[in-house]
């Protein structure tokens, strides 16, 4: 039991901060704490792919000729793939402020039509 | 066939993207002009690409001389060439002729209106020309940022229907991303392609859980229906220039991202995965169709009604690839162009009046009524093939589908698209309404916007008729080679 828990940690942790992530972006009317649930469902999807390239008894992924290598392509993808989140949590940060310059608050309305 | 005519197609308007962003402060107009000149060139490359492409098969860019599976591959096949082809010529259509929505609606800021554009047809390519599906979650995320910044560009609303957009729209992308995890996982390798092949053999838990989350992000992308909710708000909050630009493009391409998810990855072999996926896209679609018309003709702002039309334009084509059959994905894939015109040609007339005329909602169109022939003539045009008349192109798409649903035998979405097609009369009919039968309303006295905007407008609908006129051409030539299973 509590083995398997520990050979899973990081798909555990992966679903646990998307789930975190969701409920901080839906239950909240403070939009700061919605782009923050993105941003940890945004890692929740990062560390997916780092526990995926993670092998058992494996090296550093250095050429080097012999050994066994984590898989460095997920590293790869996910640098690109941080480099994304910051570019949206900037924009995202962005809006806000013009957010709060329009109407005063970062706090949903009551009354919005920005819904469906 | 080796060739670098695909990279190019994203090469040249993210180039000038950022030389346009730099000399744009330096040098008046200068920002307008690189911008034209790029949508052009990208445009002229993308007809020549296309017919490079039918007469001598795909074309393939291994990016730095790589070849797949090691390195990304860029490739256009007859689908890819196609849509590419479409999206350049209506962007170009609709830039020039929103040149005049832009300058009055974004004064100081054009010098960063026009490297956004730029960057997110870039995007918009890029999704179109990759082979590789961590290069595509990358590709949307640059189309993606750059139409969160359009939209905050807007008035009074703007900013947060954009934060609405950006939260909506990054949860799709993380959720496509997460997908690719799974498939990466199952398959270890992220070439399109190669992940076709390989599907069969993997794991298929990890296969549906992947497939889910992909097809659940792209349906993010394109609005579909339940997905829809980021797309009225941006759309009638963003500067008409911007809308009339993302309106038509945007949600086509992810369209043409799900179909090419949907039929050349899972396709291959994963037989059991790949018949839920398309069920659960046709159902999907179906509900898209009705209710996305239904909230269309419940709609009193004139921009929120065209976008709700989008999201039952966008159900036509997820129905047409859920069904899955020779004919319903002609009808799919001919509607992804047909939305483009159309709604290229409705928004920008939707600008252009509220910008002379003040016009935001629907019944304020009376004051059209004498001042604006031209436009008034293209918006009946558009309209007629939104609800789906015989010669305008909207009518054959369609009715491709619908064919393709009486093939099935599937009645349920025969009937969807009937619900689908007498709303669509109802909601043209409220625009048409307040433009023909009532007495001309005291707004302000304008006229029609300039030659440039009549132009596109004109080039959009004379587009709308050749291609229904010309339908059996259309088919035979460009469709018939672009779908899936007759790929080299």
């Amino acid at each position: 039991m509590i083995e398997d828990i520990v050979a899973r940690g990081p798909y555990l942790l992966f679903a646990l901060l998307a789930v975190a992530g969701l409920y901080l972006m839906m239950s909240h009317r403070n939009l700061m704490k919605a782009v923050a649930g993105l941003y940890l469902f945004q890692t929740a999807a990062i560390l997916l792919f780092i526990a995926l390239s993670y092998r058992e008894g494996a090296s550093v992924p250095i050429a080097a000729d012999g050994l066994e290598l984590h898989n460095p392509l997920p590293h790869a993808m996910m640098l690109t793939a941080i480099v994304v989140g910051v570019a949206i949590l900037g924009v995202a940060i962005a809006i806000l402020r013009r957010i709060q310059a329009e109407t005063g608050s970062i706090e949903e309305g009551p009354t919005g039509d920005e819904g469906g | 066939m080796q060739s670098n005519l695909p990279i190019l197609l994203f090469l040249v308007p993210f180039l000038a993207s950022m030389v346009g962003a730099i000399v744009g402060w330096y040098v008046r107009h200068a920002a307008r002009r690189i911008a034209l000149v790029a949508m052009a060139a990208t445009a002229g490359i993308s007809i020549l690409a296309l017919f490079r492409v039918l007469e001598i098969g795909s074309l393939h860019t291994h990016m730095a001389g790589w070849p797949p599976p090691i390195g990304i591959e860029v490739l256009l096949d007859p689908l890819s060439a196609f849509i590419a082809a479409t999206i350049a010529v209506v962007g170009l259509i609709v830039v020039a002729g929103a040149v005049e929505h832009s300058g009055a609606e974004l004064p100081r800021r054009k010098v960063v209106y026009y490297p956004s554009i730029l960057l997110l047809m870039s995007g918009l390519m890029g999704i179109t020309i990759t082979g590789d599906l961590f290069n595509l979650f990358v590709q949307i995320e640059v189309a993606s940022l750059a139409a969160y910044g359009l939209v905050a560009a807007g008035g009074r609303g703007a900013p947060r229907a954009a934060l609405n957009y950006l939260i909506i729209g990054s949860l799709g992308a993380s959720l496509y991303l997460m997908g690719v995890g799974f498939i990466y996982a199952a398959t270890g390798t992220l070439n399109m392609a190669q992940v076709a092949t390989l599907l069969a053999e993997a794991d298929q838990r990890l296969v549906l859980v992947g497939g889910l989350l992909m097809v659940g992000g792209l349906a993010t992308k394109m609005g579909l229906f339940p997905f829809h909710v980021w797309m009225p708000a941006a759309y009638s909050r963003a500067p008409t220039a911007a809308a009339a630009f993302m309106a038509p493009l945007v949600t086509k391409v992810s369209a043409y991202a799900l179909i090419r998810v949907l039929f050349w990855v899972f396709a291959g072999g994963a037989l059991l995965v790949d018949d839920l996926l398309l069920e659960v896209v046709a159902w999907a679609g179906a509900a898209a169709v009705v209710l996305g018309s239904v909230l269309a003709f419940m709609q009193t702002d004139l921009r929120r009604l065209l976008a709700y039309s989008s999201v039952g334009q966008m159900g036509v084509v997820a129905l047409g690839a859920g069904l899955a059959n020779a004919t319903a994905m002609t009808g799919a894939i001919m509607h992804i162009a047909n939305d483009a015109l159309m709604k290229g040609a409705l928004f920008l007339a939707a600008g252009m009046a509220l910008i002379r005329f003040g016009v935001r909602n629907v019944d304020e169109l009376a004051r059209l009524r004498g001042q604006a022939p031209w436009t008034m003539a293209v918006v009946v045009v558009a309209g007629l093939s939104l609800i789906g008349i015989p010669p305008l192109s909207g009518f054959f798409g369609k009715w491709y589908v619908l064919s393709g649903a009486i093939e099935e035998a599937r009645w349920a979405f025969v009937v969807a698209l009937a619900v689908g097609s007498l709303a669509a009369v109802g909601y043209v009919f409220r625009i048409l309404e307040p433009l023909f039968f009532r007495p001309p309303d005291t707004g302000p006295l304008a006229r029609e916007g300039n030659w440039a905007l009549v132009v596109a407008c004109v080039l959009l609908a004379t587009l709308m008729i050749v291609l229904g006129v010309g339908n059996e051409r259309l088919v035979t030539v460009f469709i018939m080679p672009a779908l899936p299973g007759l790929v080299p």
